[in-house]
């Protein structure tokens, strides 16, 4: 276990590395002219020459990474070139709205395809499975950007149950934590609560419909090997309950690999909630790249790109602790 | 190697021929120029005239979508191109080198793959500048270690069989026996993947174009067709409904022919 521990944090520094090496290399390698790309469209030869010194562009390669690793270790990410302010500030205000979003839809999509998995996995080829099947193939073949405009088109536009946009339409509570409904919680206000319920509907559903899929596909795979395996039959064979079978024995075999289906879910929801929040005006940090591509304001990209990749690795990290914890297989091969 | 047809195969056969086909003969097919402006039917909906409506300017949605097709699928289809046989040549390269030069292309191949693709497919994009080719080298590129991971491992495999073996005592080099022996006996296997890499190529390039860093006005490309009906969103409904619709079948079309293939080749290959 302290080996497997030890491999896992070893491989982490180094995750970390090429991190940095990558968003290194895009912002400074990769453009033709880096300057002109972090300056912005607009700045003039002065401006350009100003931060090709102050950026030290015009010395080698490696002084400039060193430079560069200095600055993130200070927590330095530049400053945004519309509004002037820190990337780190700017990126921090608006994740909260942002892991509101994906944690509900993290919730709704296991709970909806978990149990459609082991549905399907139970009546393998019946007209359930058929069914299962499918649907999750035509969840992970939707684009985003197509079904939020119809489920906005639908719920907002023609039927009027649902906002479209947008995380408030009330006036907000004492921000607390940044997330809207423990905020509104706190302050004991039920209609803000509901509102923001509300708001958040739409956004949710569409992350989660895209992702349900995935889940209910993985389950139901892993769940037809667990059922194949000879502890489940020495477990009929004695009697027990099928739903006993299904849900003690197979069921806590095959949620194991869910731990992976969850880090996968994670990044599907890292990337999927930049195009939802932009469709939704979802005042999140996904929405806030989109709109710095479209100003050509590049270092809020990177900076993005960078803790984006971060959060990513760390994830992932806790995914593998979690597997080891749950499988003593694992822990015992080390 | 026997293909028997299932239900997903023959569902994915009729949807994607039937795309290609239109991709191909969009000349023939489309009842206007996807590029004709008129000013006189300006975001009409759909009608006999024009069955998905017209745009802002007056173009017909439903022959620039038939348009559309060409550089959606060749997009895809080169993002997957690029990805497996990078991946393969790697992988193979790779596995049979062995020793320290497979331990470090493997730990980069594992570095690669810990990053969330996507996101640093958006930073390169950007830094790129948008452009629908610079789209493919970006996503082709990060798909590689993926076909590398794959191909490795059927190679570690293969290299033990005794055909192999016999050949290397015969003098055979190592591209001899990369060519000959180990690339045709993983292709199977790659086949699959790359069937289900096209649904995650299309919907990644058209997500990148859809946010405005793949085609350019007036390509008409899927993704980019989406972004163009943003301000009218609400109003013309048929402006966004219809481009997203063929990205949407086109994609069930790839995944489907990724599972079928999978069935019908030996399942105990491939495990999801």
């Amino acid at each position: 276990m302290a080996t497997f521990l030890l491999r896992r944090l070893t491989f982490l520094v180094f995750v970390l590395f090429g991190v940095t090496v990558v968003t290194f290399a895009i912002s400074h390698i990769v453009p033709g002219d880096p300057a002109r790309l972090l300056a912005g469209p607009r700045a003039s030869a002065s401006q350009l020459r100003e931060i090709r010194s102050e950026l030290g562009l015009d010395q080698p390669l490696t002084t400039q990474y060193l430079r560069y690793m200095k600055q993130l270790a200070h927590g330095d990410l530049g400053n945004s070139l519309v509004t002037g302010r820190p990337i780190l500030t700017e990126l921090a205000d608006r994740l909260p709205a942002t892991l509101e979003l994906m944690f509900c839809a993290l919730i709704c999509s296991l709970a909806v395809g978990i149990p459609l998995g082991v549905l399907a996995a139970t009546r393998k080829k019946s007209w359930v499975d058929h069914l299962v099947r499918a649907g999750s193939a035509a969840s992970v073949s939707v684009p985003a950007f197509w079904l939020a405009p119809l489920l906005i088109l639908l719920f907002y536009s023609r039927l009027g149950w649902l906002p479209g946009s947008g995380r408030l339409d009330v006036d907000p509570p004492a921000a607390f934590t940044g997330f809207l409904l423990v905020d509104t919680l706190l302050a004991g206000d039920g209609r803000a609560f509901l509102d923001a319920v509300s708001h958040l509907a739409l956004p949710v559903l569409t992350l989660a419909l895209l992702d349900a899929g995935a889940v209910a596909r993985l389950v139901r795979g892993q769940m037809i090997d667990v059922l194949g395996e000879d502890y489940i039959r020495t477990a009929r064979a004695s009697g027990l309950p099928p739903r006993m079978v299904i849900v003690r024995h197979a069921l806590r075999n095959a949620l194991i690999p869910l731990v992976t289906v969850l880090g996968l879910s994670i990044a599907q929801m890292l990337y999927g909630s930049v195009i939802i929040e932009s469709l939704f005006a979802w005042p999140g940090t996904g929405n806030y790249v989109v709109t710095a591509i479209f100003n050509l304001d590049f270092p809020v990209v990177m900076g993005f790109a960078l803790l984006a990749s971060i959060a990513y690795v760390g994830v992932n990290l806790i995914v593998d602790l979690l597997y080891m914890t749950l499988d003593p297989r694992i822990r015992e091969a080390g | 190697m026997t293909l028997r047809l299932n239900a997903s195969l023959v569902a994915a056969l009729l949807i994607l021929g039937s795309i290609v086909f239109v991709a191909l003969f969009a000349g023939v097919v489309a009842p206007y120029s996807p590029n004709a402006i008129d000013a006189a039917h300006i975001l009409e909906p759909p009608s006999w005239h024009h069955p998905a409506g017209t745009d802002e300017v007056g173009r017909d949605l439903f022959s620039r979508i038939l348009f559309g097709a060409r550089p959606s699928l060749l997009v895809a289809f080169s993002i997957v191109a690029l990805a497996s046989t990078g991946g393969v040549i790697v992988g193979c390269a790779s596995g049979l080198a062995g020793g320290l030069i497979d331990t470090i292309v493997m730990r980069l191949v594992e570095l690669v793959m810990a990053l969330p693709g996507l996101v640093i497919a958006l930073a390169l994009a950007a830094a790129l500048g948008p452009s629908l080719v610079n789209l493919a080298i970006v996503l082709g590129l990060l798909g590689i270690p993926f076909y590398a991971r794959v191909a490795r491992a059927e190679t570690l495999s293969l290299r033990e069989r005794a055909y192999v073996r016999g050949a290397r005592t015969m003098g055979a080099g190592t591209l001899f026996v990369m060519r000959r022996h180990i690339v045709p006996n993983l292709l199977p296997t790659v086949i699959i993947f790359m069937s289900l890499g096209l649904s995650g190529a299309l919907l990644g390039a058209s997500a990148l174009s859809f946010i405005g860093l793949g085609a350019q006005p007036p390509l008409a490309e899927w993704g980019a067709l989406v972004n163009a009906s943003r301000t009218y969103m609400l109003d013309q409904w048929w402006y966004a409904a219809f481009p997203g619709a063929a990205v949407a079948v086109t994609s069930f079309g790839f995944t489907l022919l990724g599972d079928g293939l999978r069935d019908a080749l030996d399942p105990k290959n491939v495990k999801a």
